[in-house]
């Protein structure tokens, strides 16, 4: 029985990692890719290993790539990707791509091969890949990279929210965020004097940012002015 | 609820990892404080107490110098070696924290997150450096690298920065995937993730010439040899350092530098020492072709920080030397090299930043008579320059010195041939940057002619610019049809300060060299796999 | 939870002759889908009843053979597919959602200790693992690919739209439903739903109790999760004519429409038992195990009650509050109730 699955998992696994990389469609390689995902966790399971192999399926198959095929089918078009790059710089990644597979073919030709016979180690204690088993491995042995991995986490997230946030009205050289204090608007804003860029409505701030195109002054945005916090609304 | 498990908690060093939380907390701190809504919070206390949170670090790290353990149940080394790495980042973080006051980068990102990245990455090197056990080199890893993607690309408005982070990114998780699956086979191979368990395994075992751990030690050289920019895996370093917003580029190529090599140092001559026939010879080849690569594709830059960027993949092929000899004497000469390289690419960044900020672009053509209106800036990259070069009197010459007495001394002369030879060629770059700096007349404000800022495409060379209204409230240089827009209020003087000192170590650290040499011997004592 | 097979699957409490294992597989299939028509039935009357009307009352007697008439015009119904349709996603979506919902129904425990049935000891549940919930998640996470592919291979706009909101409801409520649990996997110490059963047995006190806040998230979460009001958007007849099922008709639309009802039922076995105590009847401990599984039965009519009525009162959600509610309250608060739960054991 667990031989059949070992093959039926590890076959289907190759085969759909293959088409993740050959299949034209963005929307079929990632559904390539969810199959093989899927295959992993099968080894996994016959690798004494359920927690991670549901965990696999949990995380992977159920959160990140259904964001994949959210935004594969939003974005994606069915149209295939420009192949960036010159020649020589495909020459050279073709390159890389058959000394990784020379290397690892070395790597499990040279070892695994053998495994294919053995039976596999006798002495695996039945809580093996349990999630108690596998909870006290984090808080003891690998306690410093667990804790790291949060803040890791943390900072991904961090990242993802200073490069998705909404930038509206950022200029450069532009404060977006006011004091209280500042709300007290500088004379003379809303005049011709402003209309020109001579009176400076953000205190501290700079007036007029030069557009590129004709080196014209603009404005910053008015809600600005008004003191409307438009970044701690998109915070 | 008596029913519940308990678990012996691990014994946890407190003293021991202090540095690591001196880092962890300031990035909290540092984030929360960011949220407040008084300027002077986010504009000054932000940056101040990043410094503080770096500083207390590097102060932790001297306190527990003389410590030689491991902590958490072995997964980080407290030893000379990491704390060196702690400190040369922490110098690292604080350089680009000066240069990051009154830049356009954190006022994208927000100041407390900005900073907040900057102390996390901070504290991956830390981890990375100090890391005894194949899950905390990758999870240091990745700690690094991920805030640094995303700090490229803070400058999202322009085209360039964003195409730095995302191709810092593509090329990081290729490289982070080759080192993970490295690692993976290594585990294979010896059933181990503990350094000193794997150097144990490798010895008894006799694995030097088994193939699934020749095939993971080559995984591995690969995934480091992309985070370290050595050639051949180095073409996304000139395009990233270019795009990258400066400060930010400032941090990549000191910190990353620190602990990609210092964890080179840790893994190779610690863990892997006993496959040191199959990867010595692979690295010194990496070595050279990275110094000569990186030398020749330095000629013809005009942009600063393209120039930097290929003399920085040679300068990573001159500190792998170190590496490749597995000696005593190497180890020295690297950890020596590199703390000298963060002075000496500090200093020169620091110029950078200002001329950037004045001119709007970093061509070499910004620092065209930069002798007569910032002499001080001048003699700092004048320094720099010539310390990267290789110098006497500056500390890059005695690096050198040592690198090519290890190479020689470890039977790899013919590796310090061709690092005298690199060195010569750099020689003609980094002595044109010199030339123009005190020849060139200075080319007058906004008049940059377009041939020379050709990196910069003219709409990014006005974004990258605070304009500024001068005093008479018309906005000020509105040069029609692009170009560079020269600023009079850029905030110029910690960039000042920063060249002084690194200009300043970079001197007195050349001629006496004796204090720093006498602490970088200590070093050894992380590596004792090299002495048996 | 020892096993007597040595091997992998022996986490998966294989220890039943081979016959017993396909008997009880057959028996489970054929409950979950005799459950089916009779709370698609349920369903109908009630809804009627809240709405002041009969209900089905005309195809046998009370309009009990209504479900039956419905499932049989569905299936003889023509087979059709739009043209621009992706054939073999379009058929296999459907399948997938079937198949993820009925996978989830044997791992709910409908009895205690194993009952003796004619000589020979058998548990009553399909699937005892020690990582019960996990598997629970997993599956439900490969079901929201039967309502993410159905909507895009259909290639039309509005089962597109449904999808496309199936795709980040799920997603989003999948955490908080998950973070809610912690509590109960906290206070018991295993994922093992049987477990989790008995240590409410123990305590003599429902999780409903001390876990009144994950209960509340759970439940919510499980509403969005099996898509029913007040967060059916992926549906919304009113916007969206069907949703993500807007193409499909006939046998196809039949095994979405079993799914959903098997989704339902599942979703209130499984409040039941990690919350309600499963087979547990309070203040009688003595009671004889063949009164378990109509124990669980019971409970899990309660639950689906309470769904129901939900469904005849309150109005659709608008998507952006369906989303600020789900990351901005619930999730804080699942997080909130695992702390606080971490904090009372340990202090226990």
């Amino acid at each position: 029985m667990d031989e059949i699955l070992f093959f039926v998992a590890g076959i289907a696994a190759i085969v759909a990692a293959a088409g993740t990389v050959f299949l034209r469609n963005p929307f079929y390689a990632v559904l390539s890719l969810v199959v093989h995902l899927l295959s992993l966790s099968m080894l996994f399971l016959l690798l004494y290993a359920q927690f991670v192999a549901v965990v696999q399926v949990m995380v992977y198959v159920g959160a990140v790539m259904v964001l994949y095929v959210f935004v594969n089918a939003y974005v994606g078009g069915g149209s295939e990707p420009e192949g960036g790059g010159g020649p020589s710089l495909r020459m050279f990644s073709y390159a890389i791509a058959i000394t990784l597979i020379v290397t690892i073919g070395i790597a499990v030709l040279g070892t695994g091969l053998q495994a294919i016979d053995g039976s596999g180690p006798d002495d695996i204690p039945a809580s093996f890949g349990s999630p108690g088993e596998i909870g006290k491995l984090l808080l003891t042995k690998f306690l410093l990279p667990f804790e790291a991995a949060s803040f890791l986490l943390l900072v991904a997230a961090i990242g993802a929210v200073v490069l998705a946030r909404r930038r509206r009205g950022v200029l450069p050289g532009e404060e977006r965020m006011v004091a209280a204090l500042d709300l007290l608007a500088p004379t003379g804003t809303g005049s011709m004097r402003e209309g020109v860029g001579a009176i400076n409505p953000t205190p501290g701030g700079f007036s007029a940012r030069i557009t590129p195109s004709t080196g014209a002054g603009t404005l910053p945005a008015s809600d600005d002015r008004t003191g409307d916090d438009s970044e701690g609304g998109s915070r | 609820m008596s029913t519940l498990a308990v678990t012996e908690a691990p014994h946890i060093d407190w003293a021991g990892i202090s540095s690591l939380i001196a880092l962890f907390g300031g990035a909290v701190v540092v984030l929360l404080v960011g949220l407040l809504r008084a300027r002077f919070a986010r504009l000054t206390l932000v940056p101040v107490l990043t410094i503080v949170a770096f500083a207390a670090s590097i102060g932790l790290a001297i306190w527990q110098w003389d410590e030689d353990t491991s902590l958490m149940s072995g997964a980080l080394g407290l030893d000379p070696l990491a704390m060196i790495g702690v400190v040369g980042i922490g110098v690292a973080g604080i350089a680009a924290v000066l240069l990051s006051i009154g830049a356009t980068a954190p006022r994208e990102a927000a100041h407390g997150e900005y900073h907040a990245m900057m102390l996390v990455a901070a504290a991956g090197g830390a981890m990375f450096v100090g890391a005894e056990n194949l899950i905390t080199t990758f999870i240091g890893l990745e700690l690094l690298s991920i805030p640094l993607y995303v700090l490229a690309a803070t400058e999202l408005h322009r085209r360039r920065s964003l195409e730095s982070g995302l191709k810092y990114l593509i090329v990081g998780s290729v490289g982070s995937a080759t080192l993970l699956y490295g690692f993976a086979l290594i585990f294979g191979a010896t059933g181990s993730l503990d350094y000193a368990a794997i150097a144990d395994q490798v010895a008894a075992k006799g694995l030097g010439d088994d193939p699934l751990m020749l095939g993971g030690v080559a995984m591995v050289v690969v995934g480091l040899a992309f985070k370290s920019s050595v050639a051949p895996f180095h073409q996304w370093t000139p395009d990233v350092y270019e795009g990258a917003p400066t400060p930010v580029t400032a941090f990549m190529a000191t910190a990353t530098k620190v602990a990609a090599l210092i964890a080179f140092l840790r893994l190779f001559d610690g863990a892997l020492i006993g496959a040191s026939d199959a990867w010595g010879p692979a690295l010194a080849a990496l070595a050279s072709i990275a110094i000569i690569v990186g030398n020749v594709g330095a000629l013809g830059q005009s942009s600063m920080k393209r120039l930097l960027a290929f003399s920085s993949i040679a300068q990573a092929g001159y500190m792998l030397v170190g590496v490749v000899v597995a000696t005593k004497l190497g180890v020295q000469a690297t950890v020596f090299y590199v703390l000298t390289y963060v002075v000496m690419t500090a200093a020169a960044f620091a110029v950078i930043e200002a001329a950037e900020r004045e001119s709007g672009h970093d061509g070499i053509s910004a620092l065209a008579g930069l002798g007569r209106r910032r002499p001080l800036h001048a003699i700092a990259l004048t320094l720099s320059m010539l310390g990267l070069a290789g110098v006497p009197a500056t500390v890059g010459f005695v690096a050198k010195l040592r690198i090519v007495q290890a190479a020689v001394d470890g039977d790899y002369s013919w590796l310090a041939i061709v690092l005298v030879v690199g060195s010569m060629i750099s020689f003609v770059y980094y002595l044109r940057v010199v030339a123009r700096l005190w020849t060139d007349e200075p080319a007058g404000v906004a008049v940059a002619p377009q041939s020379q800022a050709v990196e910069v495409e003219a709409p990014e060379a006005v974004a990258t610019t605070t304009a500024v209204a001068d005093p008479k409230g018309l906005p000020a240089a509105a040069v029609p049809g692009g170009g560079a827009v020269v600023v009079t209020g850029a905030t110029i003087l910690p960039m000042t300060v920063l060249a002084v000192v690194a200009g300043a170590a970079i001197v007195v650290l050349g001629v006496i060299p004796g204090p720093l040499m006498t602490v970088v011997e200590d070093v050894a004592r992380a590596v004792p796999e090299l002495f048996r | 939870m020892t096993s007597v097979l040595a091997g992998p699957l022996s986490a998966i409490n294989y220890a039943e002759p081979w016959y017993v294992q396909i008997i009880k597989a057959l028996l489970i299939f054929a409950i979950g889908f005799s459950l089916v028509p009779l709370v698609l039935l349920y369903e109908r009357k009630l809804l009627g009843r809240f709405q002041g009307r009969p209900g089905p009352n005309r195809v046998g007697i009370y309009g009990s053979m209504q479900p039956l008439a419905d499932i049989g015009k569905l299936l003889f119904k023509e087979q059709f597919k739009p043209r621009g349709a992706i054939g073999w996603l379009f058929i296999a979506a459907p399948l997938i959602s079937m198949v993820a919902a009925l996978a989830t129904f044997p791992l709910i425990p409908f009895s205690g200790a194993p009952q003796e049935i004619l000589g020979t000891k058998v548990g009553l549940y399909g699937l005892d693992s020690d990582i019960g919930l996990l598997i629970f998640f997993a599956f439900s996470a490969i079901g929201s690919y039967g309502i993410l592919l159905g909507g895009w291979s259909s290639t039309s706009k509005y089962s597109f739209l449904g999808a496309m909101r199936g795709a980040a409801q799920l997603i989003s409520y999948e955490a908080a439903q998950g973070l809610a649990l912690l509590g109960v996997v906290m206070t018991t110490g295993s994922l093992s739903l049987s477990e989790i059963v008995d240590k409410q047995d123990h305590m003599g006190l429902w999780f409903l109790v001390p876990q009144i806040v994950g209960a509340f998230i759970f439940f919510v979460a499980t509403l969005a999760e099996i898509n029913r009001t007040p967060f059916d958007l992926l549906e919304a007849d009113s916007e969206l004519v069907g949703g993500f099922m807007t193409e499909y008709g006939g046998g196809r639309f039949a095994l979405y429409y079993v799914a959903e009802y098997v989704h339902l039922v599942v979703a209130g076995a499984m409040f039941s038992t990690l919350f309600l105590g499963g087979w547990n009847i309070p203040f009688w401990n003595g009671a004889p195990g063949f009164l378990d599984p109509f124990v669980v039965l019971a409970k899990t009519l309660v639950i689906v009650s309470i769904i129901i009525w939900i469904r005849a009162t309150l109005p659709r959600l608008r998507y952006d509050q369906l989303m600020s509610f789900g990351w901005k309250i619930l999730l804080p608060l699942a997080t909130l109730n695992a702390l606080v739960t971490a904090i009372v054991l340990v202090a226990l």
